[in-house]
């Protein structure tokens, strides 16, 4: 299937409706969206709830989508967020909420769609340790190469506080895969 | 060299066979079920103007049962207060007129509060006596 730009596709979405649109932005935006998902939720299942609602909220928000915001930036919120909360509803269901850390830690052990060797699963370790926002910086920063700029307008943050965010995560996981 | 930078940058995880491949018929599945649910709700919105006269209905109902009740109550207690005047005439009936002249001067009944106005009521037996029979107490007096 085709890709188009998003402008092209804010313009279908003028002409042909969302029912059309919403199949093509799906196509294109589906994989980016689950990695970013994948790498704040671990798990498989759980990032492809998280991707679903997505798309829902998108299907519903469609029809007051205003074309001085970015599809692309849209969407990214639209998935951060719905992560975030997937997060919390886990944190506030557990009794402890280090349980979570423990709990995705342990389910990435045995994940069978997990690829990566012991280097990998250290380094996957020490991430899971920083706060849910320095964690999302961090991975958009250093596995997705999503510049400040763009970071910027998804997690509504201004550039400076991100630079120092990404920065306290990079000296957190240094430390902690010295010391292990 | 930094710590980080032994560290790879590619992604670690990956995803069961077809996965993206499926994932519009998922999601068009949910999107169908979730509009199933919502169209539920909208046949809910649609029958409303049924559903809030049969609620009418029902209201008017109830207030006219709870008005027969209160009827049936009022008619039981009339009931009942014809039951008692019954049974207070009947005891009349069977109280022979001097009798109930004995009983209304007795002192006993003379001290109730209820004997204030036992003049009229003697008054109102008087009349219905024998005056044969009047004049007869009258002698014993």
């Amino acid at each position: 299937m085709q890709q188009y730009q998003d402008e092209e596709l804010i313009e279908m979405l003028k002409v042909n409706g969302k029912e059309f649109t919403l199949s093509l932005i799906v196509n294109k935006y589906k994989e980016p969206l689950y990695w970013h998902i994948r790498k704040i939720t671990i798990d498989h299942d759980d990032a492809d709830d998280v991707l679903q609602n997505t798309f829902i909220k998108a299907w519903k928000g469609l029809d007051g989508f205003r074309a001085d915001s970015k599809l692309y930036t849209w969407l990214y919120r639209i998935a951060t967020n719905e992560s975030i909360n997937f997060l919390k509803g886990k944190k506030k269901k557990a009794t402890f909420p280090i349980d979570i850390n423990d709990e995705m830690l342990n389910k990435l052990e045995s994940d069978v769609y997990f690829n990566g060797d012991e280097i990998q699963f250290k380094l996957q370790k020490a991430i899971m340790q920083l706060p849910d926002k320095q964690r999302i910086v961090f991975n958009m920063k250093y596995f997705d190469n999503i510049t400040y700029n763009q970071m910027s307008a998804i997690l509504e943050t201004s550039e400076g506080a991100l630079k120092a965010s990404y920065h306290h995560a990079v000296k957190k996981i240094e430390e902690f895969l010295k010391s292990n | 060299m930094k710590e980080l930078e032994k560290y790879p940058e590619t992604n670690p995880f990956k995803v069961p066979e077809g996965y993206f491949d499926n994932f519009e018929r998922n999601l068009s599945e949910k999107l169908m079920k979730k509009n199933s649910s919502e169209n539920g709700l909208g046949k809910l919105s649609s029958i409303k103007p049924y559903l809030a006269i049969a609620a009418g209905f029902l209201l008017i109902f109830s207030l006219w049962f709870m008005f027969l009740s209160k009827i049936d109550k009022k008619n039981v207690a009339s009931e009942t207060r014809t039951n008692s005047e019954d049974l207070i005439l009947t005891y009349f009936e069977s109280v022979s007129s001097s009798e109930m002249i004995d009983i209304l001067c007795s002192e006993q009944f003379q001290n109730q509060d209820f004997a204030i106005n036992y003049e009229k009521d003697v008054d109102l037996l008087i009349d219905d006596i024998d005056e044969s029979i009047l004049l007869d107490e009258m002698e014993d007096i």
